[in-house]
């Protein structure tokens, strides 16, 4: 039997705060933890598409909060479909109908985020793979922990407004609101990890605990939650990947979140798919077995709406990031902003026009990757 | 066993500086794949710009259906490419590493697919083939890295403004202007590159997005300006820096006026052909010199030394060559271009007229043209207004299109106009990207209930 695949998604898991929890941090000892991947999509819709199809949605056609139903599904073939194809069950429980593509998925749930215990329901799914574990199926699990969306959904979004003063003047509270949420995120992640050492699934399965995108806590006028910005405090993620046969790593060089899918396809011995389009993501699996691969720049888009009460449908801000440096490129005023990641993390001090040569280079890159290319051709 | 195919697209080619009266450049290699191939002379590409004109390429289809304003190469389903790879055909090649180009780059097995290619407004940097690119093709060629079936299509830009003639090619020997000097170069090149290539076993084409301007006694707009050198340095100096930038307006204010006045002086007498041959190589056109391109097939079943005189469009390449492999093409339909494969059986086929359009400049100008052309007429006119900058001219007389014989002949524009009028009637742009009303209020309800609007 191949290993199975869990996915635990922490939506709008922050970086910073994964870092300081001590239930995050206790899983550092067992997997090998990523504590740079960058997202391409500041939303879930655009994030875990291209997770799981392994590209950008410059290519997959799903860029935006408004195109779930544009991804290419006869040219990109996701991870669902590639395990689905092995005789994998796949199943997914998730917020929305629209946050991943459906392809080659057996179970698609949705659950109510506001009435459902995630941590119960969750459990029972795990319960239900066993079953098909003993019945020698392998399974793909995917599970959404949408909670922290909700409360911002309920706090933030339905209250203020994009630009709302009395939201970004109060950062000590949109602080304590997000550490609260996290909590629970943490509560359900100790209680699930449970579960799934209970049922025994360390020993056959790859698990992948990870968040699809940050939240603001009000760090830049203008983006209350995510979606709106390219910024660090949305693009930052984490992710740990446990699975037998590895020594427990910390990998601090920056990767990308389409980075994933090959990985786990690489993991469990599954080629990728010539009939369907190249991928943009790459396996981590060097990295993971302490081997050098250069690092990558990674591409990241997202539609600000500005004034506006509903997001765009096209991308209208863009960045390529580097471990150091940061360029980004806000289609919708005709700016850019560069900064220095190093010295400068909370990106307050803009660099562009400054004459640095580092601005053209991004630049020539990052028109490349919003016109869906490959930098390595 | 499949043949192999290599496709040489060079941009700003001009069908009447390959072949014909008025070349003056020396092609030997070039002339020799004349003797080995089919030529056909009367081909016309369907824009007067890069992408607007390989869209219609690579879809096979007319501009219209693709988008006349796109700045990117588009791929639609289907395209010529797909069915290349869908043919089990291993795609190399190089282009432009320019952002309009990027799509084309994630069909490419090879590294290094994008070439080095710098406009900027103080730095033009192109990599061609007599500059770097020449060379790396030689060098794909000789890896023995190609799997087989494959297609190996370069879109070399040698040809294209700024022209950097190569000194042992920059004298009156190699042509008469530096376009044909350079074109002298290039088949040299050409030459160096076939050597590399199994030509009983791969089909050879060759032809051009679009063509270019050659100035009359190589005297373009720019030549006609005044250099205030001198002067501006002084006053640089001499002005605080607070009006450099109003000073520099009223400079090339006054250098733009004395270019126009020496240009109108210099260009009394000349035909309307030789007056647009000096516009600066941006201008919007759909004359000849821009339009017709040649189009050139050798190896495989093609007949050797044959000039095809009738009509045909570059959007009808990729069709001939499916059918001349036997490509699957089950699923390419809906398309513009056809076969001509009887043409080259020497069965007639019926006249299918061009369609093109300019280059999609930013700023929409009266210049925005679209036309057609049969063997007889070309007809175009301002793109968005049926009756505003109306041309017509007789091909079989007037060759050079100088005189716009519209106004005395309504019933021939009409007749023109109605057939421009019945390719585009019923065409919309496919949108595929775009959300039924149905999806769209799907997707709104659950952003709703998601908080996002």
């Amino acid at each position: 039997m191949k290993r199975n695949v869990i996915i635990l998604m922490i939506d709008g898991g922050r970086s910073d705060y994964a870092l300081k929890s001590s239930s995050f941090n206790s899983l550092k000892q067992k997997s090998v933890f990523f504590s740079h991947p960058i997202t391409y999509g500041p939303h879930t819709i655009a994030a875990m598409h291209a997770v799981f199809s392994g590209s950008y949605g410059t290519r997959t056609g799903t860029n935006s909060y408004w195109s779930t139903y544009l991804f290419k599904k006869d040219k990109f073939k996701i991870i669902s479909q590639y395990l689905h194809d092995q005789n994998y069950y796949t199943v997914a429980d998730v917020v929305n109908e629209l946050v991943i593509p459906k392809q080659g998925l057996d179970e698609f749930h949705i659950h109510d985020e506001i009435k459902d215990d995630l941590t119960q329901r969750h459990k029972s799914f795990l319960e239900q793979m066993k079953s098909k574990n003993e019945q020698n199926q392998n399974f793909f699990l995917y599970l959404q922990y949408s909670n922290i969306h909700t409360g911002i959904m309920n706090e933030v979004l339905k209250v203020y407004k994009n630009y709302s003063k009395e939201y970004f003047e109060d950062r000590e509270k949109n602080e304590q609101r997000y550490a609260s949420l996290f909590k629970n995120a943490e509560k359900y992640l100790t209680e699930i990890l449970q579960k799934i050492n209970e049922l025994g699934f360390p020993e056959n399965s790859i698990i992948l605990v990870m968040s699809d995108h940050g939240i603001s806590v009000g760090e830049k006028v203008g983006e209350r939650a995510y979606g709106a910005y390219c910024y660090d405090y949305t693009l930052r993620t984490f992710a740990y990947f446990m699975m037998q046969g590895i020594t427990p790593i910390e990998i601090s060089q920056q990767v990308r979140t389409i980075d994933f899918m090959p990985t786990i396809l690489d993991y469990v011995e599954i080629p990728l798919d010539k009939k369907y389009e190249s991928i943009d993501g790459e396996s981590l699996m060097p990295l993971i077995k302490g081997e050098k691969i250069p690092e990558k720049i990674a591409y990241s888009e997202t539609g600000n709406p500005l004034q506006d009460t509903r997001p765009p449908k096209e991308p209208n801000t863009k960045s390529v990031r580097t471990s150091r440096w940061k360029l980004i490129l806000n289609e919708y005023d005709d700016t850019r902003e560069l900064y220095d990641l190093l010295n400068d993390p909370s990106e307050n001090k803009n660099l562009s026009g400054t004459g640095l040569g580092i601005e053209n280079e991004l630049l020539k890159k990052l028109k490349i990757l919003k016109a869906g290319g490959n930098l390595a051709k | 066993m499949k043949q192999n195919i290599f496709f040489l697209n060079l941009d700003s080619i001009r069908s009447d500086k390959f072949t014909g009266k008025t070349k003056t450049a020396i092609t030997p290699n070039l002339d020799k794949l004349l003797k080995n191939g089919t030529y056909f002379s009367q081909c016309v590409s369907s824009g007067d710009g890069t992408v607007i004109s390989l869209n219609a390429l690579f879809n096979a289809q007319f501009p219209f259906r693709i988008g006349t304003r796109a700045e990117t190469l588009i791929f639609k389903n289907n395209n010529c490419f797909e069915i290349l790879k869908k043919s089990g055909y291993k795609i190399y090649g190089f282009v432009p590493n320019f952002f309009a180009f990027t799509k084309f780059l994630n069909f490419c097995e090879n590294e290094n697919a994008g070439f080095r290619h710098i406009r900027q407004r103080n730095k033009v940097d192109l990599e061609g083939i007599l500059n770097g690119l020449g060379e790396k093709m030689i060098e794909l060629l000789d890896s023995n890295k190609m799997k087989e079936p494959w297609f190996f299509y370069t879109h070399a830009e040698d040809l294209h403004f700024p022209h950097a003639v190569p000194k042992e090619f920059d004298c009156e020997k190699f042509g008469e202007s530096p376009y044909e000097r350079i074109l002298s170069a290039l088949d040299q090149w050409i030459g160096n590159i076939l050597e590399k290539i199994d030509t009983t076993n791969t089909l050879i084409i060759i032809s051009g997005d679009h063509g270019h301007l050659i100035p009359f006694e190589n005297k373009g707009t720019r030549d006609f300006e005044p250099e205030f050198k001198t002067g501006l340095n002084v006053s640089k100096k001499l002005m605080p820096h607070s009006t450099h930038k109003i000073g520099a307006k009223m400079i090339v204010g006054l250098r733009n006026k004395i270019r126009d006045s020496r240009l109108k002086k210099a260009n009394e007498g000349l035909t309307p052909y030789q007056k647009r041959s000096r516009l600066p190589h941006t201008t919007l056109s759909l004359y000849e010199e821009i339009m017709h391109v040649p189009l050139l097939f050798v190896g495989i079943n093609t007949p050797k030394n044959k000039i095809i005189h009738d009509l045909v469009r570059s959007l009808d390449i990729f069709p001939t060559v499916f059918d001349m492999l036997s490509i699957d093409t089950s699923t390419f339909k809906d398309k513009d271009g056809r076969s001509l494969i009887p043409m080259l059986e020497d069965k007639k086929l019926s006249e299918l007229p061009g369609y093109f359009h300019t280059n999609p400049h930013k700023k929409i100008t009266l210049n925005d043209k679209v036309g057609i052309r049969t063997s007889k007429y070309k007809y175009f006119r301002y793109a968005r207004e049926s009756s505003e900058k109306i041309n017509l001219y007789d091909l079989s007389k007037d060759p050079q299109e100088n005189n716009n014989i519209a106004s005395e002949n309504p019933a021939i524009v009409k007749e023109m106009e109605a057939i421009l009028e019945g390719l585009t009637k019923n065409a919309t742009i496919d949108e595929p990207e775009k959300l039924t009303k149905k999806q769209e209020k799907i997707v709104e309800k659950q952003l709703k209930e998601m908080g996002y609007i």
